[in-house]
């Protein structure tokens, strides 16, 4: 497990992509990213409660008996997501009104839980921080990209500007949930393409 | 025993710390959170019946009478249904004539790109100015005056049945 702070934060970006390559937290993806801004803003929140969570749960895992701790991870785990989300609706409402029921359910979203079960409830405090935030990247990087990637084939904007001519007729598929399940196919194919070191699988 | 002693003391601690965290939190936004919403109810309230400038509350949340300089000018409605894919909230102005002075979707969860065009001034436009029996898609009822968004067909006849519904209510006198 020696491999170097530099790493813990450098995997989660693209060799293990919580999105693209350990395949979890699809659900808030594919639902979210109907637009760049919503992927970005989702991003963003995620990046605070998995940062969060991996700090705490490896600041008390040596005191926490292995018995409750899946409790006590949900219950670190959900302050940060309540935080979170009466932050949006205090500070960016109407950001916190387009994400919807998909900011509370952070709780249950597998990436968090996976990551404090795999790796924060394991190692020390800076290599669990390094995993959140390369965690926390890569995640909002993928879900940003096929935000942006749905909104300007569906819509013909990135970040609500109008980028394709007017005459282009927007292709209504890639907004609706079908255009998700595409593009990320899509995602996946290109990363295994360009980064996937040499006949691994 | 001490060993579930112990179980119950870390679960407890933690809970403990995260309530107070949360309690925190809460006191710091809750101020903010409320007056949003009070303040985004204000401006709805003002784009639906811009002549007026005040707005008395009739029915909590549902109808407000909306006066400018202590004259009465009509009433400012509610109007909630089940869309597409979820319930959508819109608010209207009914001037003395019955006829609607503006509609504004306040919460809706219909499908972007589609049926979320219902909050697009494009289409709330054409109720200006409506009077009960012309508050119906074209293609429903050779009366209607109002177009459906393309390929938003339901959640476009969701909003004209409610702001309709709701207007004959009033005018059956069941609201105030």
């Amino acid at each position: 497990m020696k491999k170097g702070l530099l790493h813990e934060l450098t995997k989660g970006i693209i060799e293990e992509n919580p999105i693209l390559i350990i395949m979890l937290g699809l659900c808030p993806t594919l639902a979210v990213s109907t637009s760049a801004a919503n992927g970005l803003g989702m991003g963003a929140a995620f990046c605070f409660v998995v940062i969060g969570s991996n700090l705490v749960i490896s600041l008390i895992r040596s005191i926490v008996p292995s018995q409750i701790r899946i409790p006590v991870y949900i219950t670190v785990i959900s302050t940060f997501v309540t935080i979170v989300d009466y932050a949006l609706k205090a500070y960016l409402p109407l950001l916190s009104r387009s994400l919807g029921v998909f900011v509370p359910l952070i709780v249950v979203n597998c990436i968090v839980m996976g990551r404090a079960e795999a790796f924060a409830s394991r190692n020390g405090v800076a290599a669990s921080l390094m995993d959140g935030i390369g965690m926390g990247i890569g995640f909002t990087l993928i879900i940003t990209l096929l935000g942006a990637v749905r909104e300007l084939l569906g819509n013909g904007t990135v970040f609500g500007f109008p980028v394709l001519p007017s005459a282009y007729q927007p292709f209504l598929l890639f907004i609706l949930p079908p255009g998700a399940f595409l593009v990320i196919g899509f995602m996946m194919a290109a990363q295994k393409k360009f980064f996937q070191k040499g006949g691994a699988r | 025993m001490k060993g579930l002693l112990r179980l119950v003391l870390v679960l407890f601690l933690v809970c403990g710390i995260a309530a107070g965290a949360l309690s925190f939190v809460n006191a710091a936004t809750r101020e903010r959170i409320s007056g949003f919403a009070r303040q985004e109810r204000e401006e709805a309230l003002k784009q639906v019946f811009p002549a007026a400038g005040e707005f008395r509350e009739v029915l909590p949340g549902r109808q407000w009478e909306a006066a400018a300089g202590g004259q009465a000018l009509g009433f400012v409605f509610a109007a909630s249904i089940q869309g597409y894919s979820g319930p959508i909230l819109s608010f209207f102005g009914l001037d003395t004539g019955n006829a609607l002075t503006g509609v504004k979707v306040l919460s809706h969860s219909e499908t972007p790109g589609l049926g979320a065009k219902i909050t697009e001034e494009k289409f709330l436009k054409q109720f200006r100015g409506r009077s009960a029996e012309e508050i119906a898609l074209r293609r429903d009822d050779p009366r209607g005056q109002i177009d459906a968004i393309s390929a938003a067909t339901i959640s476009s006849r969701a909003v004209t049945f409610s702001l309709r519904s709701t207007l004959e209510q009033f005018l059956k006198g069941e609201l105030k």
